[in-house]
């Protein structure tokens, strides 16, 4: 018993000696690649200090070529939303189970970005990953006892919709609010939607990819694109710069009542 | 029945005469045809002359999906009949905060270009004619929507997101995609589609 005390609490102190030495560096350059609005901006009337991404109402990554923004939204606030647009009660109470993030997505640069949700990842609480990982893909993985929160992607709705014989208008305005599984976002392009994960009372992580396209804007003018919103050749493409984006301190917004 | 001989050169004249006379008419029609389609090829050449502004993307050339929707109004649309023409292809929603903006927008476009000479196609998606006529009675009284009550209609067009709008050429082919909402009444705007719809 008391060895394993000895143990746990050796982890525990080796998890604070990494925090200290990897996480927070980690911080440091999330906040030092971010624009100076993240850093200096107040949130929430708190202003940031350097060195910390703080969690806010509207909790964003920032650098100098893009900008990511989750706003979480109640499980009422969706209600209302969903009401007003004459959805039916069972569909409602169906979405009502989910937590839901409104995202917003900027290509500040003259470069063309990928955003492929597949590549995102929610966890519950903070990551151990490390200026090591500066510019490579997201490999980072949760301590034990963290969990990996499922996102639930638009393939999987309409099954659902189906099987609770939703109205196709209904499912035709539900599909247009969530954020695209995968999109290039064109210079100064800014676009928008939902994210949907199943609901945790726990703070959440997110680490978001996303492959910066290395023909950039050229695609176009030469007409190599085949269609605005297709992947084309990119995925064969391995030059791509990936940027990882990351967001901590995220929750699932609970009604005024439930908090 | 009296059969009048006619010497083999003077028949061969006389059709050579009845030939001519017929092919100033030819000559005209083929003329007439040649010249539809040269002013056709031409208001599209131009569209190549002019720099796209802010968020209006060329890209690679494809044939238009079908659009035949009924106008709030019940009154049927097709696409193909506007064939000759360019068409403003746009996608929106009441509930989205951008179509909210720039909707506006395209009203005061419309008030300001040459009559018939851009087609418009305002497509509202998986909506009914209420909240259409509601919305629509407010900030944008003149426009006349199409009605695409299931959504499918938008969904065979695949735009990015919403609002999302498409400039067809005189042929029928998408030629420009356009990110997000644009002030469509500015004068880089206005410049851009009056240069791309002259007809000369």
């Amino acid at each position: 018993m008391l060895n394993q005390l000895r143990v746990q609490s050796g982890i525990f102190y080796a998890r604070i000696f990494l925090t200290g030495v990897i996480f927070i560096p980690a911080c440091v350059h999330t906040a030092l690649a971010a624009d100076t609005p993240l850093a200096d901006t107040p949130l929430s009337g708190v202003k940031a200090k350097p060195g910390l991404v703080k969690a806010s109402d509207k909790p964003t990554y920032e650098n100098e070529m893009i900008r990511l923004r989750l706003i979480p939204r109640t499980t009422d606030q969706m209600a209302a939303f969903f009401e007003a647009r004459g959805f039916p009660d069972v569909m409602i109470n169906e979405l009502s189970r989910y937590c839901f993030f409104t995202v917003g997505i900027k290509n500040k640069s003259k470069k063309v970005f990928w955003l492929e949700l597949e590549k995102w990842q929610f966890f519950t609480g903070p990551l151990f990953t490390g200026p090591l990982f500066k510019g490579q893909p997201f490999k980072g993985q949760p301590f034990k006892g963290q969990q990996r929160i499922a996102r639930i992607p638009r393939t999987q709705w309409p099954a659902k919709w189906a099987q609770l014989q939703i109205p196709r208008p209904a499912q035709a305005t539900f599909r247009w609010t969530l954020l695209p599984e995968r999109l290039d976002f064109q210079p100064d392009e800014s676009e928008g939607g939902n994210i949907i994960l199943e609901r945790s009372s726990s703070p959440l992580t997110l680490t978001a990819s996303f492959a910066v396209d290395s023909l950039g804007t050229s695609r176009f003018s030469a007409g190599i694109a085949p269609e605005v919103g297709s992947p084309g050749a990119r995925d064969n493409d391995t030059r791509r710069e990936i940027i990882t984006a990351r967001i901590d301190g995220l929750r699932c917004a609970q009604n005024q009542e439930s908090q | 029945m009296t059969m009048v001989l006619v010497p083999i050169g003077v028949q061969a004249g006389v059709t050579i005469l009845l030939l001519m006379s017929l092919l100033p008419g030819l000559v005209i029609g083929g003329e007439s045809e040649k010249a539809g389609e040269r002013l056709q090829a031409t208001t599209i050449l131009r569209a190549d002359t002019f720099t796209p502004p802010k968020g209006v993307l060329t890209v690679k050339q494809r044939r238009a999906p079908a659009l035949i929707l009924p106008d709030i109004d019940g009154d049927p649309f097709d696409l193909a009949a506007l064939k000759g023409q360019w068409v403003f292809v746009h996608f929106w929603a009441s509930w989205c905060g951008p179509c909210r903006r720039e909707i506006p927008a395209i009203q005061r476009m419309v008030e300001k270009f040459p009559e018939g000479r851009l087609g418009m196609a305002i497509v509202n998606t998986a909506e009914d004619e209420d909240t259409v006529f509601t919305f629509l009675g407010v900030l944008a009284p003149d426009l006349l929507p199409l009605m695409d009550h299931d959504g499918q209609a938008t969904e065979r067009w695949k735009p990015r997101g919403l609002p999302s709008t498409y400039l067809v050429d005189p042929s029928g082919m998408i030629r420009y995609q356009v990110l997000g909402g644009q002030a469509w009444d500015e004068d880089a705007y206005m410049t851009f589609l009056l240069g791309i719809t002259e007809k000369r």
